[in-house]
C-alpha cells in the first residue's frame, strides 16, 4: 500500500473521515438532549462516533469517488490494466472493511447503548432531585440524604447538592458515609471452609474441650453439613458433639457470668436458635447487631457470615440495586414468561445491569393469566438475578432448571426497610412466599427480548451481534418475533460486503468519470465534494433497502439458514461483477 | 447517424427493465408486509395490485430510462439532432401513450378484503400506536388474551384487555377490549421486518418516493381532466430531464457533472410537485384563472428545458472533449 495512488486515495479518504467526524461531533452538540454537563462531552464524543459508524459506507464510497476521479492520475509509462493501478487499493479497501467490521460488531452496540443510558441517567437523577426535595419540604431529612447521594452517584459534579448534602448531615449529626450506605461489620472470614468433615470434627472437639461450647456446635454442624446426605462415622459424632455442646450451652448458669459475658451468651443463644429455625434474615440482623456490640466475638462473626450466605439466597441488599442505578445496560425488555395451556405470564423490565458477576433489574412488572382472568400482576421496583432456580409452583413448565431473580430488597444495617413487589393485582406472597420470579429466558437472552417500538429495527441497534445470535433460536417462544430477530442479523452481517462492493463500484466509477484534460478544474468544482457523500448516502440507502427486502422475503420463504446461504451468494455475486468491472477499467 | 439510431432502443429496453424492476421490488415489499395472510391472500392481494402498482411506477420508470440514457448518448455522440430528438421523441411516446394503454388494461381482480390476520402477529408482540400489544390468537375480527403495554409512566403499565375486537376502517386500525380502545395506522404486520431508522437520508429517500408517487397521481389526474392537458404534462416532464442532461458536460470533471444532473433532476421533480400543490393553487385562488393557472408547473419545467437546451446549444460543445475516457 505505498503506491502513489493508495496514498493519495487513503489521505483523501482520511480528510473525509476527519471532516465527517467534525461535521457529526458539531451536529452532537447541535441535537444534544437534556443532559447533566458532566455527561455532555462522553455524549458529544459517543455520538461522534455512532454516526461516523452509521455513515461509515456513504463516506468512503463518496471519498474513494473523488480520490479516483479527482486527484489520481493515470500513471506516465503508457497504457497498464487498470487492476495493476489499483491492485493496492484493494488491499486498502480490505484493510478498511475489516477496520470498519471490527468498529461495528465490537465498539458499535455498546456505544448506541451508553448513548440511551446517558439521556435515561439524566432522566433519572433529576426525578431523584425532585424526590429528595419533597422528602426535604416533608421533613424526611434521612430520607433525603439517602436520595442525595443516589444522585450524587450519578451527576457527582453538583458542588450545590453535595453542599446540601453536607449541611444536612451536619443537622443529623451523622459523620459521611453513615446511614443506608454504611458498611456492615466485617464478618468473620470463613478459614474451616475449605476442610474436610474430619478436620472440622477435630476443630470441634478441641473448642469443646476449652469449653467454648458455640465454636464446638459452629464446627461440628459444620461437619455434619459438610458430610452432606453421608450418615458415616464422622457425621454422627459430630452430630453428638454438637448435641453435647449444645446442651452444655443450655445448662450453663448465667448468673456466675459477668453482666456483660451473660449478655452475650443470651444473645448468642437466641441467634443460633433463629439460625437452628432457618429464620436467617431474623439471625442477620441479631448477629449484625451482636457483631456490632461484642467486636472481638469470633462466634457472632462466623454465624453472621453464614447468615448473610443464607439471606443472600433470598433477598438482594437495596443499596447494591440502588447503586446499579447509574450503570449501563439494556433498556425495555418484555417477554412471554413461559406459562402452560391457559396461563400466560408476561414480564417487563425497565433496565438490566450486569457487572461483576451479578445482574440486577430495575422497575420489574409481571402480569399472569390464567384461564382469562389476571390472577397477578405486580410491579418490584429491583430485583436480582439468581442462578439454578426451580420453577416454583403456578409458573408451569416442569422440568429444567429456570433461573429466578429475587424481587425482595433488604437493608444491610436496618431492619424494616425491605423492598417488596407492590402488589396491582393478587398477593405474590401467597403465590411466591420467597418473592422470587421464575424466568423462562435464559439470563444470557435477555438483552435480546426488547419491547418493539416505533423506531424499527434501531432497537436492536445496541445488541452485540452474538447476543443475537445465541438468542435467535426459540425467541419466539417469548413472544419475539423471530424474523425480525434474524433479519436484523443479516443486514448486520451484510455491511462490511455492502462496504466493500461499494467501495469497488466508486473506485470503478471514480476512475470511469476522473477528471479530463489533465488540469485542476476550477476552484467552484470543489465546492461540489460534500455532496459526494450525501448523492453515496442514497446509493447506500437503496443498495441496503433493496437488500433488505430480498432478505426479509428468503427468510419468510425459506427459513434463516437458507437465506444466510443465498445471501452470501448474492454478496458473492456482487463482488466478482464489482471486481469484474473494476477490473475493464483501462488505464488509458 | 447510428448512434443516434440505437438510442430509442436503448431507452425501451432501459424502460422495460427498471419497469420490472421498480414493480418487482414494490409487489415483493407488500408481499412481504402481507406474510401475515394465508399464502393465497396474499398472492391474490400481490396479483389484484399488479396493474396498479405498474402504473405508479410507469412513469418513474420512463424518466429514469431516459435519464440512462444519457449516458450513451454523451459517450458516443453521433448527429446532435437525431440524438436529441429521437430519445426525447421515443420517451414522450412511451410515457403518453403507453401510460394511456396501461390505463385500458382490463381490470384486476378485486382485491380480498383485508383481514385482522394481515395485520396482527398472534404470540408476539407488535408495536402498534405508541403501545406494545400482545395477542394470544386471532379469529377473524375477534382477538383472544390481548394485552396492551402503554408508554414509560409512574405506575404500572401492563393491561389485560382479553377478548378484544378489531377493526379497519380506511387507514386506521382500531382494538376495542377491556373497556379500552386502541387506534394505529393499519399497517401490515410484517411491514416492521421492512422499516428502517427514522434518520437524514431516509427521509430524503422517502422525500423522493414520495414525489415520485406523487408524480404518478398528478398524471393519473390530467389523463383524468383532459388528454391534451396529460399530453403536456408528459411533454414538459421529458423535456425538462432530458435538457438536464446538458449537466452531464458542464466542466471536465466527469463525476461532479453527473452528479450535478441528478440534482438537477431531482429539483425538477421537486419543483413540478411544489408548484402543483403549492403555488397553482394559491396563484389560481389570487389569479382567478384556474385553467391557466393549472399549466403554470408544465410551464415552468418547459421554461427551465428551454433555458438548458439554450445553454447547451450556444455554450457546450457535443462532441466528446479530447482526451476524455472511453470508459465513460
Amino acid at each position: 500500500m505505498r503506491s502513489p495512488g493508495t496514498q493519495g486515495a487513503l489521505s483523501t479518504l482520511f480528510v473525509f473521515y476527519l471532516a465527517a467526524f467534525a461535521a457529526f461531533t458539531v451536529w452532537a452538540i447541535l441535537a444534544l438532549p437534556d443532559l447533566f454537563p458532566v455527561f455532555r462531552w462522553p455524549y458529544t464524543w459517543t455520538a461522534a462516533f455512532v454516526r461516523l459508524v452509521d455513515y461509515a459506507i456513504p463516506i468512503t464510497v463518496g471519498g474513494l469517488a473523488v480520490a479516483y476521479s479527482l486527484f489520481l492520475r493515470p500513471g506516465a509509462g503508457g497504457r497498464r490494466p487498470f487492476h495493476r493501478v489499483v491492485g493496492s487499493q484493494l488491499s486498502l479497501l480490505v484493510t478498511l472493511s475489516v477496520l470498519y467490521s471490527a468498529a461495528l460488531f465490537g465498539f458499535y452496540p455498546r456505544s448506541r447503548t451508553l448513548l440511551t443510558e446517558l439521556e435515561e441517567l439524566t432522566r433519572h437523577g433529576r426525578a431523584l432531585l425532585e424526590t429528595a426535595q419533597e422528602d426535604l419540604r416533608q421533613g424526611r431529612k434521612q430520607a433525603a440524604v439517602d436520595v442525595y447521594e443516589r444522585y450524587l452517584a450519578i451527576n457527582r459534579r453538583d458542588d450545590a447538592v453535595s453542599g446540601e448534602l453536607d449541611r444536612l448531615r451536619a443537622e443529623l449529626h451523622a459523620p459521611a458515609g453513615t446511614g443506608e450506605a454504611q458498611p456492615a461489620p466485617e464478618a468473620a472470614t470463613e478459614p474451616a471452609r475449605g476442610q474436610s468433615p474430619g478436620q472440622l470434627l477435630a476443630t470441634a472437639r478441641s473448642h469443646f474441650e476449652r469449653e467454648d461450647w458455640f465454636s464446638a456446635v459452629y464446627f461440628a454442624d459444620l461437619a455434619v453439613s459438610v458430610s452432606g446426605e453421608r450418615a458415616d462415622a464422622v457425621s454422627r459424632d459430630a452430630a453428638r458433639l454438637s448435641a453435647r455442646a449444645w446442651e452444655q450451652i443450655r445448662s450453663q448458669k448465667p448468673d456466675k457470668m459477668s453482666l456483660g459475658e451473660r449478655e452475650l451468651f443470651e444473645k448468642k443463644q437466641a441467634g443460633y436458635r433463629l439460625f437452628q429455625r432457618q429464620d436467617f434474615l431474623s439471625a442477620y440482623y441479631h448477629f449484625l447487631d451482636l457483631s456490632r456490640r461484642f467486636p472481638k466475638d469470633q462466634d457472632a462473626k462466623r454465624y453472621l457470615a453464614d447468615s448473610r450466605v443464607q439471606v443472600e439466597r433470598l433477598a438482594y441488599f437495596r443499596d447494591e440495586a440502588e447503586r446499579m442505578d447509574p450503570l449501563p445496560g439494556p433498556q425495555g425488555l418484555l417477554f412471554l414468561n413461559g406459562g402452560s395451556k391457559g396461563t400466560r405470564e408476561i414480564v417487563s423490565i425497565g433496565k438490566m445491569v450486569s457487572t461483576a458477576g451479578e445482574t440486577f433489574f430495575k422497575d420489574i412488572e409481571v402480569l399472569r393469566v390464567v384461564s382469562g382472568r389476571v390472577q397477578l400482576h405486580y410491579l418490584a421496583p429491583y430485583g436480582k438475578l439468581e442462578s439454578g432456580q426451580a420453577p416454583p409452583a403456578g409458573q408451569g413448565q416442569a422440568g429444567g432448571t429456570r433461573a429466578g431473580v429475587l424481587l425482595r430488597g433488604i437493608d444491610r444495617v436496618r431492619r424494616g426497610r425491605d423492598l417488596v413487589p407492590r402488589p396491582i393485582v393478587g398477593s405474590l406472597r401467597g403465590e411466591e412466599p420467597r418473592y422470587l420470579l421464575s424466568l423462562a429466558p435464559r439470563p444470557e437472552d435477555l438483552a435480546a427480548l426488547r419491547a418493539p417500538g416505533p423506531a424499527g429495527r434501531s432497537r436492536l441497534g445496541g445488541v452485540s451481534l452474538d447476543t443475537l445470535w445465541l438468542a435467535r433460536e426459540g425467541i419466539g417462544a417469548f413472544g419475539q418475533l423471530e424474523s425480525a430477530l434474524s433479519l436484523e442479523i443479516l443486514m448486520r452481517l451484510l455491511l462490511p460486503f455492502a462496504f466493500l462492493n461499494l467501495g469497488l463500484l466508486a473506485t470503478a466509477l471514480g476512475w470511469s468519470y476522473r477528471l479530463t484534460g489533465g488540469r485542476r478544474p476550477a476552484l467552484a468544482a470543489y465546492l461540489v465534494i460534500p455532496l459526494f457523500p450525501v448523492a453515496a448516502a442514497l446509493l447506500a440507502g437503496v443498495y441496503l433497502k433493496v437488500h433488505r427486502l430480498l432478505a426479509a422475503y428468503a427468510l419468510l420463504s425459506w427459513g434463516f439458514r437458507p437465506a444466510l446461504v443465498g445471501l452470501a451468494v448474492l454478496e458473492g455475486a456482487i463482488l466478482a461483477v464489482m471486481l469484474i468491472l473494476l477490473a475493464g477499467r483501462g488505464n488509458d | 447517424m447510428k448512434n443516434a439510431l440505437r438510442l430509442p432502443a436503448l431507452f425501451l429496453l432501459f424502460c422495460i427493465l427498471l419497469g420490472v424492476l421498480l414493480t418487482g421490488i414494490s409487489l415483493l415489499e407488500l408481499r412481504v408486509g402481507h406474510s401475515g395472510e394465508p399464502p393465497q391472500a396474499a398472492r391474490a392481494l400481490v396479483v389484484s395490485r399488479l396493474a396498479p402498482v405498474l402504473l405508479e411506477r410507469f412513469p418513474a420508470a420512463v424518466l429514469f430510462a431516459l435519464v440512462l440514457t444519457l449516458f450513451p448518448l454523451y459517450r458516443r455522440p453521433g448527429n446532435r439532432f437525431l440524438s436529441y430528438l429521437l430519445p426525447m421523441g421515443a420517451a414522450f411516446l412511451v410515457l403518453a401513450f403507453g401510460g394511456q394503454a396501461l390505463r385500458r388494461l382490463p381490470g384486476a381482480p378485486r382485491a380480498p378484503q383485508p383481514t385482522a390476520a394481515g395485520y396482527f402477529l398472534p404470540r408476539c408482540f407488535q408495536e402498534f400506536g405508541g403501545a406494545v400489544l400482545y395477542l394470544d390468537g386471532l379469529e377473524g375480527s375477534r382477538l383472544d388474551g390481548v394485552v396492551a403495554q402503554g408508554p414509560p409512566a409512574g405506575g404500572p403499565r401492563l393491561a389485560y384487555l382479553g377478548g378484544s375486537v378489531a377493526s379497519i376502517g380506511g387507514q386506521q386500525l382500531t382494538v376495542q377490549g377491556g373497556g379500552r380502545s386502541l387506534s394505529a395506522p393499519a399497517r401490515p404486520a410484517y411491514a416492521v421486518l421492512l422499516a428502517e431508522a427514522d434518520d437524514p437520508v431516509q427521509r430524503l429517500l422517502s422525500g423522493f418516493e414520495a414525489d415520485l408517487r406523487r408524480l404518478a397521481r398528478e398524471l393519473d389526474a390530467r389523463y383524468r381532466a383532459s388528454r391534451s392537458a396529460y399530453y403536456l404534462t408528459c411533454l414538459a416532464l421529458v423535456f425538462s430531464f432530458f435538457t438536464a442532461g446538458v449537466f452531464f458536460r458542464i466542466s471536465r470533471w466527469p463525476l461532479a457533472n453527473v452528479l450535478l444532473a441528478f440534482l438537477v433532476m431531482r429539483g425538477c421533480l421537486f419543483l413540478f410537485g411544489w408548484l402543483r400543490e403549492e403555488v397553482a393553487g394559491e396563484l389560481a385562488r389570487l389569479a382567478g384563472m384556474p385553467r391557466l393557472v393549472s399549466s403554470l408547473p408544465e410551464a415552468a419545467l418547459l421554461a427551465l428545458g428551454a433555458v438548458l437546451l439554450l445553454v447547451d446549444l450556444l455554450f457546450l460543445r457535443f462532441e466528446r472533449p479530447q482526451g476524455e475516457p472511453a470508459g465513460a
